[in-house]
């Protein structure tokens, strides 16, 4: 894999510009942040850019920039989303153990729940809740990235008691 | 409209909203994101919903201004590294200037010395206390050099120094 040049950077850019921008822009749906964004892409292009593979030039790029736009669109979800973690409860008010014992009918119903999830929560959900693997593993099995593996297990989570309680109010669990 | 199939893949209904900029939610975007940030089939397949009569063409070209900002980055980058070491050379010169090491180099040699004969007369605590003294002597040296604290601070270590650990 050879080293590129300067001038060739510039020509990658010329050459790819509207392609970055246009997935930033598809993505993230502002004309502003798409434009940043894009300028980001092509800072970060250039950082690892003995790692563009030869041929493939337009698929590496376009990785970039959904990675850029990916790493903005988490942030604003995150900033007004409050996602549920394990440290939820403080360990001191954790009710009792026999509060949280979940009678037969109940797991039924929550693993019938994370079956129903749609994808891509389902397959990472019945991992690692109902096959307790552990990020880690789970991430291995599906070949996708740990860190993307955690946060779909936290949305898959507060998708899981969104149904939860919609079953609950309506008495059917 | 099904984003992902039964496998966990991005749909054809998926790429071409997402390649013809239909309407999608925030949460259903930063999913594909997600997805195409580490699927390479979907990859490819969203490169063919992309031909170059589909691109957008922004408003700003950043042409010019990325290369600005690799250059910026590299002063940056090249400023702050030498600011660091500057920083810690002059650091060093000036403590060993004014021998702020000799104090300990010199407790360390008396205690290597005398070692022999305390070892029999003197107790651990002891030794400690005669190297928290050459430690505090070096520590003086250092206040008067910068004055920290005034008097206060020269009659608190004057008393440390002749207290030493024991206080």
């Amino acid at each position: 894999m050879s080293i590129m040049t300067n001038q060739e950077f510039t020509a990658l850019v010329a050459n790819y510009e509207r392609l970055v921008y246009t997935v930033c822009y598809r993505l993230v749906q502002d004309e502003a942040t798409a434009e940043d964004l894009t300028q980001e892409a092509f800072l970060a292009a250039y950082t690892h850019r003995d790692s563009c593979p030869a041929g493939f030039e337009r698929q590496w790029l376009a990785r970039i920039a959904a990675n850029k736009a990916k790493d903005h669109l988490q942030s604003a979800y995150s900033r007004h989303t409050l996602l549920p973690g394990d440290d939820a409860i403080p360990p001191g008010l954790s009710p009792p153990a026999e509060d949280l014992a979940v009678s037969r009918s109940e797991t039924a119903a929550i693993t019938e729940i994370i079956q129903n999830l749609r994808e891509p929560y389902r397959q990472v959900c019945i991992l690692h809740f109902l096959k307790e693997c552990t990020p880690e593993e789970t991430a291995l099995r599906l070949e996708r990235p740990v860190k993307t593996v955690r946060t779909q297990i936290s949305r898959g989570k507060l998708q899981i008691q969104e149904q939860w309680n919609r079953r609950s109010s309506h008495g059917t669990v | 409209m099904e984003l992902f199939d039964h496998r966990g893949h991005l749909t054809d209904d998926a790429l071409k909203h997402f390649s013809g900029g239909g309407a999608l939610s925030e949460l259903q975007r930063l999913e594909i994101a997600e997805h195409l940030d580490f699927c390479d089939e979907c990859l490819m397949r969203s490169m063919a919903f992309l031909p170059e009569e589909a691109l957008l063409t922004p408003e700003h070209s950043c042409q010019d201004t990325v290369w600005k900002r690799i250059r910026l980055r590299a002063v940056r980058v090249l400023t702050s590294r030498y600011a660091t070491a500057a920083a810690a050379i002059l650091i060093v010169a000036t403590l060993w200037s004014f021998n702020i090491f000799s104090g300990l180099v010199t407790g360390s040699a008396a205690l290597s010395n005398t070692s022999q004969h305390s070892l029999r007369q003197s107790n651990f605590s002891e030794r400690i206390e005669q190297l928290d003294r050459y430690v505090n002597s070096g520590l003086n040296r250092f206040n008067h050099l910068f004055d920290f604290g005034g008097d206060s601070a020269t009659q608190t270590d004057s008393s440390q120094s002749q207290g030493g650990l024991s206080s």
